[in-house]
């Protein structure tokens, strides 16, 4: 059986084991009613239901709006990441020739837009959401996509006779493109 | 939006570009000889002139870059960080990009790095001889 099956049944015998003692215990002791109202038992339920609207109402609600907006970011990020792979697997094909057509550099520079784009909704969603922790990411993301920018758009891109490394070095910065979105995306899910 | 390395100037803009409404929406290429929309076209034509009056005057020049569908680095770097080498050359990269950051306010609404880019690129501009 599995480390949690057991977790689960010896978590079953506790609470039944517990049930009986209470039950046991409760019936060897006479149950009186008091009549007089204490201020301290006033207070205390006053208390317990001021605790109840703040988990129930005010807690579950943050925490729910909290995911959303997390989900938001964590699907901005993950759209980014395939505009990334889509635009490397576009330049990787062009890898056999040698020079790009006016037509391919404006597709590239297109899907390079697109991601800018993108980058700018999830920057002002994390900066609307959570300004504490904007600059750290914003400054992460812009690093990597301004690197990525500077290979893909650089000299080469103009050159009559493009070098097959050109095409190496996109792949290799768009993984190191990728390594940062999930260095976000673990932000995102872990500390925000 | 502002980054670390931008140095938050006070001056009074005097002088203004847009990049995509007075040169081009679609920069690109390092040369002259790559496009009439490159860099060094930018530089020659728009940049320079604008710059050196603002620090003649004591002003600033504002550098709209809303608009642009793009932003090839080479451009970057044949406008703005030639503008870098060349004075650096002089005073030192590193007092040229200070001079420089100095008299340009560089603003975009529509693109959340491409001002992070420019800066990047005079504070170390990429070297590049014909």
């Amino acid at each position: 059986m599995k480390e949690s099956s057991w977790r689960i049944v010896i978590g079953a015998l506790a609470m039944i084991i517990g049930i009986i003692a209470g039950i046991c215990i409760q019936s060897s002791v006479m149950i009186e009613i008091d009549n007089k109202i204490r201020y301290s038992e006033l207070l205390n339920w006053i208390t317990a239901i001021i605790i109840g609207i703040w988990v129930g109402y005010i807690l579950k609600n943050k925490f729910e709006n909290s995911k959303v907006i997390k989900n938001y970011l964590l699907d901005d990020i993950k759209g980014i990441s395939i505009d990334v792979s889509l635009l490397k697997v576009y330049c990787y094909n062009l890898k056999p020739k040698n020079i790009l057509t006016e037509e391919e550099r404006k597709e590239i520079m297109a899907k390079l837009n697109i991601i800018d784009k993108k980058i700018l909704i999830f920057s002002n969603m994390l900066l609307n959401c959570y300004p504490k922790e904007y600059q750290r990411m914003q400054d992460t993301l812009n690093g990597a996509f301004i690197s990525f920018n500077r290979k893909v758009t650089g000299d080469e891109f103009y050159e009559k006779n493009i070098a097959n490394t050109y095409f190496d070095n996109i792949v290799t910065e768009s993984a190191m493109f990728e390594i940062c979105l999930r260095k976000l995306n673990i932000i995102i899910i872990k500390e925000l | 939006m502002l980054t670390n390395n931008f140095i938050k100037n006070t001056m009074d803009i005097k002088y203004r570009i847009n990049v995509a409404k007075d040169f081009s929406a679609y920069p690109a290429g390092r040369y002259k000889s790559e496009g009439d929309t490159s860099g060094e076209a930018f530089l020659l034509d728009n940049l320079i002139g604008n710059l050196f009056a603002a620090i003649i005057s004591n002003t600033s020049l504002e550098i709209d870059l809303t608009g642009m569908n793009g932003y090839p680095s080479s451009f970057i770097s044949g406008s703005f960080g030639k503008i870098t080498n060349e004075l650096g050359k002089v005073i030192g990269i590193k007092e040229a990009s200070k001079a420089i950051k100095k008299h340009i306010v560089l603003k975009c609404d529509d693109s959340a790095v491409r001002k992070q880019a420019v800066m990047d690129e005079i504070d170390n501009p990429i070297t590049k001889t014909k």
